[in-house]
């Protein structure tokens, strides 16, 4: 980004300003935590919108501009996650008299830092990310399962019973799908053969995107990013008829909002990686790159920034549409899912994904189309396999005894 | 992935403050969990000191298996203890004289391995460009060190059949 930022200023004054690179990196830092706080109010609101619409009702509608909410339910409320902020923020900070201070202090700094540090690898746009890494994949998923440990510091120290079974359950559940997700992302990293955020998007420029070879693949990450954001229908650790908010029930003011900022960022980062390893990052659909720069030389960076962001928020909406339609799931079936179901699916999905990537050493025609089906179809077998096999249980359980 | 970077020489000493703080810290609090945390800062002391000798794959995985999956079992560990805060119950090592003197083996001989063995103070052309790639790295496991490779997976399985062992509960008859 700040290369990037270097040209922009250059452009915008013929040349004339030649900005420093400590500056442009100033620059840049500013610009990545302007976004994700503004990305995080932004992403809150959707929620409440989403959440709105598909309970038939429209959500907030008073803070923001009047003319605006006479518009439409879409346009109304603008303002309302900034005035919540600015609440949180003026709220007294309570640290309970027997929790133990230091991991409580601790934990809400942590799991922001880990969020910050998640972003630097996110692949915006050709040549636009704070930091092209060469193991960018391995980091983007490494860093953010340092969240865990927050919520375990957060859990423990708050001293309260809640609490603690939210920390437990979450270092349970975290540990469980983190297996799954990094099997599920070694297919396309094959497929590539690089773990550059940005050498995955130029590696599916020159194939096709990865959802297509690796479509087992895409379904489990992205039900185990689900489950790592701890969002429902994966959110038993904080599940609000049982356990009253988990692993934040003792946290108020600033330090309960870094824990909603830090969860819906990292909801954001997780769509992100899906988008840049499964959909092709910032590729314009069915246009090879190649022709996009040649007709736009100009502006064919912020094309890319914006076909990527479109890409993100449609997955994040995806996943606020699976938050507000599915029942939360219990606790064994949870763990039974992610070790019988999804982690066997991974190992699957990597065989095939190997056998299509010795497919694309000798040729890209038909052959690999066919192993590419292959994949689809070994999906598909499985989801219907475990939908009989979960119906033939409740058939089971209905006639052996009747539910009081 | 084999493009090697330059590292500030002061990184390596505020990592290496930062592990060796961490790891006395780790020794020193009365508190397990406290401990517990502390190590964790260490493991990430020890992953940037990783990223400084340019094995970025290998600081990845410290990440990933010791801050973010072995120190949340520790954790997991010290949560299911039943009264393990109890004021009585001290963490600290009570034989003093016997760990000294331990500790001090330990240091000569680790300090006689470094006064014998020789360093390279000034790098090297060859060896700068010798940066280890994530693909070397995978040919190297699967290739001259698959033996090493395949016992400790047999060892891992040991460890995993034993740990079913100590779980499980026996049948009555």
């Amino acid at each position: 980004v700040d290369q990037l930022i270097i040209g922009l200023v250059k452009d915008l004054s013929g040349g004339r300003v030649d900005l420093p690179q400590a500056a442009a990196m100033l620059a840049a830092l500013v610009l990545i935590l302007a976004f994700i706080s503004v990305n995080a109010l932004f992403l809150i609101w959707l929620e409440r919108k989403v959440s709105a619409r598909i309970q038939n009702r429209v959500g907030p509608m008073m803070t923001g501009p009047r003319f605006l909410a006479n518009l439409s339910m879409w346009t109304g409320g603008v303002f309302q996650t900034v005035m919540d902020a600015l609440k949180l923020l003026a709220k007294e900070d309570v640290i309970p008299a027997r929790a133990d201070r230091f991991p409580f202090v601790l934990a809400p700094v942590l799991v922001f830092t880990v969020c910050l540090a998640a972003f630097v690898v996110i692949p915006f746009g050709p040549g636009a990310a704070v930091a092209d890494l060469n193991i960018g994949l391995l980091y983007v998923v490494a860093i953010p399962s340092l969240t865990v440990l927050s919520i375990v510091m957060a859990g423990w120290s708050s001293n309260n019973k809640y609490s603690l079974l939210g920390g437990l359950r979450s270092a349970a559940q975290m540990l469980s799908y983190e297996i799954p997700l990094l099997f599920a992302l070694m297919g396309p990293m094959m497929l590539a053969g690089t773990l550059s955020m940005q050498g995955l998007v130029r590696a599916q420029d020159q194939s096709v995107w990865f959802v297509v070879p690796s479509f087992m693949g895409a379904i489990i990450y992205y039900v185990c990013a689900i489950a790592e954001v701890n969002r429902p229908p994966f959110d038993i650790p904080e599940a609000e008829s049982e356990l009253v908010a988990g692993y934040v029930s003792e946290y108020s003011g600033m330090k309960f909002a870094m824990f909603f900022l830090a969860e819906f960022s990292m909801m954001w980062v997780g769509s992100a990686v899906f988008a840049t390893v499964f959909l092709g990052g910032w590729l314009v659909p069915f246009v090879p790159w190649q022709t996009i720069q040649t007709w736009f030389p100009q502006g064919h960076v912020l094309i890319g920034i914006i076909v990527f962001l479109t890409k993100v928020y449609i997955m994040v909406f995806i996943m606020m549409w699976i938050r507000w339609t599915f029942p939360r799931v219990r606790p064994d079936h949870l763990m039974s899912l992610g070790w019988k179901v999804l982690l066997p699916g991974a190992f699957l999905n990597l065989l095939v994904c190997a056998v299509i990537a010795m497919i694309w050493q000798v040729s890209r025609g038909p052959a690999a189309l066919a192993a590419s089906l292959l994949n689809i179809a070994t999906c598909l077998a499985v989801l219907v396999a475990v939908h009989v096999r979960s119906t033939g249980q409740r058939r089971l359980g209905e006639g052996v005894g009747s539910a009081p | 992935l084999t493009e090697s970077f330059q590292v500030d020489p002061a990184a390596f000493w505020i990592l290496s403050a930062l592990t060796l703080l961490a790891a006395v810290a780790v020794v020193s609090t009365p508190n397990i969990f406290h401990a517990g945390i502390y190590l964790i800062f260490s493991f990430l002391g020890v992953a940037g000191l990783y990223v400084t000798l340019q094995a970025t794959f290998v600081a990845g995985m410290q990440v990933l298996v010791y801050a973010g999956a072995i120190a949340v079992i520790l954790l997991f560990g010290f949560m299911l203890t039943h009264n393990l805060m109890h004021p009585e119950l001290g963490t600290l090592f009570t034989q003093r004289w016997l760990g000294l003197a331990l500790s001090a083996l330990l240091l000569a001989a680790s300090g006689a391995a470094l006064a014998l063995s020789t360093f390279h103070t000034q790098p090297d052309a060859a060896e700068a460009a010798r940066v280890v790639s994530l693909t070397g790295l995978g040919q190297a496991l699967l290739g001259p060190y698959v033996l090493p490779f395949e016992l400790v997976s047999v060892l891992i399985l040991a460890a995993l059949v034993g740990a079913v062992v100590v779980a499980r509960k026996e049948a009555r008859p």
